[in-house]
């Protein structure tokens, strides 16, 4: 992997961004990764405008936890639609890897698709922001 | 010892320490299943030409061999996809045969998922109870706790040789003799035993011993189920198919004899010829030694993590009754990180829960890294393993 994201990843690794429990959430979703036991909880906050805040709590490996925090700045203070631009973002990322002008977070994540057998290290905060954003779906904040 | 294996010609880098998950194949085991494609190929038990009439006597040959290394019947010697098939048959065949409403099945807390679940559905079936001999402080078998849990009730006692994840020898004479006093039947998963111990099934007195062809230098997809004659013949079949019918009408189908009524369909010829090859491998090597060199090796790098590594829990003790299996947590790197860091610099290691979760609950981590060493492995080895392990604790703790 490129350096400069190996770096950024490490350093979300060590200084996960919107870290920390959250009393009063709208959503949450908690996810495990059977194979190693990992787990990822992430809350969404959604104000009377309809933006959310978000934050995560978790035990995992680097790939899983840097990719949670990752996620947390790219969904952070987002709307409904924002939210799922991102999603959609995220999935054309896994499959076509990231645009040549993306932005820093999203090259730092197409780093880890390096590592297929780890790609559930990599997915399990976003499987918890689908399951958050299909409650959303059915429930009103 | 590391001629004899191909792989370290194709990856001359590569250390290899994840021996308990699957082991590197010597040449002689290669050679026989080429060959057998070359030149011996045809389906066993049918064909009435030449060509089929060899790969039969090969076939069957390799049977003899293999039971007379682990002291058994021929026919009695049933071959199945690996330890989790043998260990499914007698769970769910022998189940079927020996399980009674009421009855207690007796298992350990370390126990692989594959020595766990087929029982489990088996008690579900038959309304039987399982309960689990726990460990000591120092990660061994409760002995007094065994004498406890297996008393009138059990009817079956299923443990491991040896733990996949503490690499520890089990007391299998004791346990056997206590399930013996009580009338109970015993299975042993020697997945692990076979290729670090001699297995002799008469003197163990076990009544079933399940065992895997790739952790004991030869192919995957082929194991053995050992089983008393008396028990399997009192077993249903476990699946149907050609080979293990003696008569088949329209209106129902009588059983061959042992061991074909346990081997439905044209069987995996080339993994048997394999197997066959890798025990004449193993017979050929002077275990004693080689659990000596891995004990060795075990301890070497116990030594060494516990003098410049004070943040990484060994979770096993060393020991007489042990195989070298290091299992270790790391206070600050998750297994997957230190593992992806491991391979970086080529060695293989294992992270995960090893198929063991309900004994990593027991151990107090959610999964673990384990170095498994075996005869290809040095003290070099572990000394590459121990660098990679410094360059991940400065990656990750700077």
């Amino acid at each position: 992997m490129n350096e400069e994201w190996k770096s950024l990843i490490l350093d979300h690794y060590k200084h996960p961004r919107h870290y920390g429990d959250v009393k009063d959430f709208t959503f949450a979703s908690e996810q495990h990764n059977r194979t190693c036991g990992d787990h990822v909880q992430v809350f969404a906050t959604i104000d009377a405008q309809g933006t959310a805040t978000f934050s995560f709590l978790g035990a995992g490996c680097s790939l899983c936890l840097a990719s949670a925090s990752l996620m947390m700045e790219l969904i952070h203070s987002q709307n409904k639609s924002g939210i799922q631009a991102v999603r959609q973002e995220f999935q054309n990322m896994m499959t076509k890897g990231a645009h040549a002008d993306a932005i820093d977070t999203w090259k730092a994540l197409d780093g880890l698709r390096q590592y297929p057998v780890r790609s559930r290290c990599v997915k399990l905060a976003w499987q918890a922001l689908d399951e958050i954003y299909a409650q959303w779906n059915v429930q009103k904040p | 010892m590391k001629a004899l294996f191909p792989i370290f010609k194709s990856h001359p880098a590569l250390v290899y320490l994840d021996s308990n998950a699957t082991s590197q194949k010597p040449q002689a085991v290669i050679e026989a299943i080429d060959r057998y494609y070359r030149s011996e190929n045809a389906n066993v038990h049918r064909g009435v030409y030449q060509l089929s009439e060899n790969a039969t006597r090969i076939f069957e040959e390799s049977r003899l061999r293999i039971a007379a290394y682990i002291n058994a019947e021929s026919v009695e010697v049933i071959f199945t996809r690996g330890t989790t098939e043998a260990i499914n048959i007698v769970a769910q065949s022998g189940g079927q045969a020996f399980l009674r409403p009421g009855d207690e099945i007796v298992l350990t807390v370390c126990e692989h998922h594959s020595n766990i679940v087929p029982w489990q559905l088996a008690a579900e079936r038959h309304g039987v109870t399982i309960k689990y001999i726990p460990l000591t402080a120092d990660r061994r078998l409760d002995l007094a706790a065994a004498r406890e849990l297996i008393t009138a009730k059990t009817r079956m006692v299923s443990l491991g040789h040896i733990s996949n994840v503490l690499g520890v020898i089990h007391p299998v004479r004791e346990i056997i003799k206590m399930a013996k006093a009580v009338g109970a039947l015993t299975m042993l998963d020697g997945a692990q035993g076979i290729p670090h111990l001699k297995v002799d099934v008469k003197e163990l007195d076990c009544d079933f011993y399940a065992f895997s062809g790739h952790k004991a230098f030869g192919p995957t997809g082929i194991g053995v189920l050992y089983g008393k004659k008396a028990l399997l013949n009192a077993m249903p079949p476990y699946q149907g198919g050609g080979d293990m019918i003696e008569k088949v009408t329209l209106q129902g189908s009588t059983w061959n004899e042992l061991p074909s009524k346990f081997e439905a369909g044209t069987p995996h010829i080339e993994g048997v010829i394999g197997l066959g090859v890798a025990i004449d491998f193993l017979k050929s090597l002077p275990l004693e030694k080689l659990l000596a060199h891995d004990q060795h090796l075990g301890r070497f790098l116990t030594q060494k993590l516990r003098e410049e590594f004070p943040r990484v829990k060994i979770l096993v003790e060393p020991g007489e009754d042990w195989v070298g299996t290091v299992t270790i947590a790391h206070e600050n790197i998750h297994p997957h990180d230190l593992a992806a860091v491991c391979d970086s610099d080529n060695i293989a290691i294992r992270a995960g829960h090893h198929c063991a979760q309900p004994l990593m609950e027991v151990l107090g981590v959610t999964s673990t890294a384990r170095v498994s060493p075996s005869l290809y492995n040095d003290e070099a080895d572990i000394e590459r393993f121990l660098a990679a392990l410094r360059k991940a604790e400065k990656l990750f703790l700077s």
